[in-house]
């Protein structure tokens, strides 16, 4: 039996598949590497949707207010009962007014592949809020610590990364005390080495640390705490005195210590050479194969090293490399960019999502995202969500995404085509299987015919 | 038996087409590794061990659990059972239910849900990552397949998510298609052997599912969703599998738990009976443990419901246990005996309940239990739940 994917694709029409969020219907979506790269420094142009997200503290002081509630029902407390209810009310549906503005952004941006990187980079340092709950509080992290450096040194993001009151917060480094510090010896606590485990592991080198290297950077990383306005703060009283040595590199030592130090070996690692191969080869695993290349990646790594890990240099090693431009179909859309790569296609606009009511929202496309296994920023674990295709397409999630297809979100307007073939050639291009294109000239109506084309692997290929 | 048939036809028919996949390469439908069947039910909240099973013999229950004393069902012994347990009273008496008291997983004083919970479903000393343990247990029955564990529901489940394979279907997650639809869209996914294969299976489980019959119609709201998945994991329970997760909700009670606890108590009730009757002879075989993040305070808070705590309840129930008991040392209520002053003291591991269910079950070694399944837990000597 003969496999249809992965298959070559010319450039053209592969570009904004594997580099974005495919081809729309009506605009020029930027193709080639060269347009691709350059549409990275283009700005957005919707400044409505591109407003700040409510920011992680403003999120979480208003959860504490929200604690009112329930403190109201315990006590009986009918004015604080009816505070927090309110607060609560208008929390939830600013949430998930936010994360439609989030979606919003996606369809709106004029550079599909700066979006796509921040939600890799946002995968890449995989975190959720630990209430469970979901609370609008991460689109406010991304904003802080993610989107400002897409374009931007790797160090610049790492550094805020790590001192986030969401990271300290997820990885539990705001609970960790240096055991010999003077808050330590008070009231006999220690070290979580939580966030310099998964620092080493999963954000910076990858490999080549020892047990001895994460137990050092977890001293070193003490007297970070989050104070009572939610934000990120150092208490010199809870740091780890002395010198601690990371990679072969020594930090620290200051009286009192100081959070210098914490910098200095943040930056150091973020310009550590297998901190830029295992960043450029998550980057690799994502855009283009789960075994990417190793001279794709050996060439991402050299413009790396050459720039001091200046992202956007590294992006365009990626784009540049002829490794990029093979093999299309080895992927398949993550639900999030499943669902927003259908809404590009449909011709749905920015403005539409925002005008979706928060209930038809939540119904339309939160539960959807979750149904199809990727709840909206809450990933499973500090590893993030999967890149292998086998992990979307079990018969379960399968079935989630080909229901959604089958009735999407304004699906009739199908790009403004009137035949599912039609559309398919447009927003495909020569994506499209003929068997795709002959398969739609059957459907019974256009709805069910453009139904399966966005449930066709075709489309949830890239 | 009819499903069976069907199904097996059904897989042979393609099986040559789709030798790549990781379902049919194991090439395993015919061995089950055993007779024996067991549903862990995920209770998501924290349940309220102490309203569940009422240990009226306490002398300080009454006093710390005003206003959630009425209708207790009296047994004559220490404890009696909320009302919304009458229905289960019968399979009580036949010795087909009985109750673990007094245990917890050892996550201690955060208290979160979601903390509570990957404890619950990871198993580990880490509640933050890693796979789960039902998954870790998969994993080292002899001659277990895809097919021979499925979690059942749309609640994204840890318990049973990790490096072995299984199953997962959430009934109703119909694909609600025409037949022209579903023909075409097999032809588009003919050349693509991941999608055709998951759209063959998924067919076969909606299969599966429509022939269980469109019982759950006519039911309350209240238990409709529940009644669905114990049938649909009934179903699977009667096939190929052996091991099945779900989860319910709504445990949660901080206020006016008199009302608040009902629908879900209503939910666990119809849940038994459901596998119960929809099992017939193979409930025999069945064992069914229900397990909760964490149990709730002893006194009852100023909203008529209660927070947050420690030790709570499971329920044990099927063919195989040894019924009409409360397993567990009481710890006592006196202040003196509650954990920080509030909660029901823990004084076993449920990790150590369900690692001795999975060595009677499935003939798990201890010590690959004590290492692999639930690493650093020390099992004790064997509560001896099963008959």
């Amino acid at each position: 039996m003969s496999s249809a994917f992965p298959r070559a694709l010319a450039p053209k029409a592969l570009g904004p598949i594997r580099f974005g969020y495919g081809h729309a219907p009506n605009v020029n979506v930027p193709a080639t590497a060269s347009n691709i790269f350059a549409s990275l420094s283009v700005p957005e142009f919707n400044p409505d949707v591109y407003r700040p997200m409510a920011s992680y503290e403003t999120v979480l002081v208003e959860i504490e207010s929200g604690k009112l509630r329930s403190k109201g029902q315990k006590t009986g407390d009918e004015d604080a009962l009816e505070k927090g209810i309110a607060l609560r009310r208008t929390q939830r549906a600013s949430n998930v007014s936010d994360a439609a503005r989030a979606l919003a952004r996606i369809v709106d941006t004029p550079s599909p592949l700066r979006s796509r990187l921040e939600w890799h980079f946002t995968n890449h340092f995989s975190l959720r809020q630990r209430n469970g709950r979901w609370d609008g509080a991460m689109l406010g992290f991304v904003d802080e610590a993610i989107r400002p450096h897409i374009m931007g040194y790797f160090s610049d993001m790492l550094r805020a990364v790590e001192t986030h009151p969401a990271m300290l917060m997820y990885l539990d480094q705001h609970i960790s005390i240096g055991p010999n510090s003077r808050d330590g010896k008070s009231r006999k606590k220690g070290l979580n080495e939580n966030l310099a485990r998964e620092m080493l592991e999963l954000h910076t080198v990858g490999t080549g640390y020892t047990q001895t290297d994460v137990r050092q950077l977890a001293q070193l990383l003490t007297g970070q705490i989050i104070n009572g306005a939610q934000r990120s703060d150092f208490k010199p009283n809870r740091a780890e005195p002395g010198v601690a040595t990371v990679m072969g590199q020594s930090y620290g030592g200051e009286t009192p210590p100081s959070f210098a130090a914490i910098e200095a070996v943040l930056y150091d690692l973020a310009n550590h050479p297998l901190t830029a191969r295992h960043v450029s080869l998550r980057l690799a695993q994502h855009f283009v194969a789960d075994v990417p290349d190793p001279d794709l990646v050996d060439s991402m790594v050299d413009a790396w090293m050459a720039s001091n890990g200046y992202l956007p240099r590294i992006y365009e090693a990626m784009l540049a490399h002829p490794a990029s431009w093979r093999d299309f179909g080895a992927k398949v859309k993550t639900p999030l960019e499943f669902i927003a790569s259908s809404f590009v296609a449909i011709g749905v606009t920015g403005d539409d999502v925002m005008q979706v009511k928060p209930n038809q929202y939540k119904k339309r496309v939160l539960s959807p995202l979750r149904f199809m296994g990727q709840m909206f920023l809450y990933p499973p674990s500090p590893e993030g969500w999967p890149e292998d295709a086998e992990s979307w397409i079990s018969p379960q999630l399968l079935s989630e995404r080909v229901a959604w297809a089958m009735n999407a979100p304004y699906l009739d307007r199908m790009g403004g085509f009137r035949r599912p073939n039609m559309w398919a050639e447009k927003v495909l291009g020569e994506a499209a299987r003929p068997e795709l294109l002959t398969a739609l000239t059957r459907a019974s109506n256009t709805s069910e015919g453009a139904g399966l084309m966005l449930a066709s692997p075709d489309f949830q290929r890239r | 038996m009819m499903t069976n048939i069907s199904r097996r036809n059904f897989v042979l028919g393609t099986a040559c087409s789709v030798a790549a996949h990781p379902l049919m390469s194991r090439a395993s439908f015919a061995s089950v590794p055993s007779d024996n069947r067991l549903v862990v039910i995920i209770l998501r909240g924290a349940m309220d061990g102490l309203d569940v099973v009422r240990p009226v013999g306490a002398p300080e229950f009454e006093n710390y659990r005003k206003g959630l004393l009425e209708g207790t069902l009296h047994t004559g012994g220490f404890f009696g059972f909320h009302p919304k347990l009458e229905p289960l009273m019968p399979m009580w008496a036949d010795g087909d239910l009985s109750f673990i008291h007094a245990t917890s997983t050892p996550y201690r004083d955060v208290r979160s849900h979601f903390d509570g919970q990957d404890m619950l479903e990871t198993g580990g000393a880490d509640g933050i990552e890693g796979d789960g343990w039902l998954n870790r247990a998969l994993g080292q029955i002899p001659g277990a397949a895809r097919e021979t564990a499925i979690s059942v529901g749309r609640e994204p489940s840890l318990i049973l998510s990790g490096d072995t394979p299984s199953l997962s279907w959430a009934p109703n997650a119909d694909l609600e298609m025409t037949g022209q639809a579903q023909q075409l869209l097999e032809l588009i996914y003919h050349d693509d052997p991941l999608f055709r294969n998951g759209l063959e299976l998924a067919e076969i489980l909606s299969r599966d599912e429509a022939m269980g019959g469109n019982r759950a119609g006519k039911l309350t709201k209240n238990i409709r969703g529940t009644r669905e998945l114990a049938e649909y994991t009934a179903l699977r329970l009667l096939d190929e599998t052996r091991i099945a997760s779900f989860s319910t909700a709504g445990w949660d009670t901080h206020r006016s738990q008199r009302s608040s606890i009902n629908r879900p108590l209503e939910q666990l009730a119809d849940v038994l009976l459901t596998l119960k009757s929809d099992l017939g002879s193979v409930w025999d075989k069945t064992t069914v443990l229900a397990m909760t993040e964490f149990g709730r305070t002893a006194r009852v808070n100023g909203g008529g419901g209660t927070d947050h705590g420690t030790g709570g309840a499971a329920v044990l129930a099927g063919g195989t246990v040894r019924g009409g008991r409360v397993f567990g040392t009481w710890p006592g209520l006196a202040e003196a005996d509650l954990y920080n002053g509030r909660d029901l003291k823990p004084t076993s591991d449920v990790r150590a309940h369900a690692g001795w269910l999975l060595h009677s079950l499935f003939g798990l070694e201890k010590s690959v239990i004590e290492t692999t399944v639930f690493p650093k837990l020390d099992m004790g000597r064997a509560p001896e739940l099963l008959l």
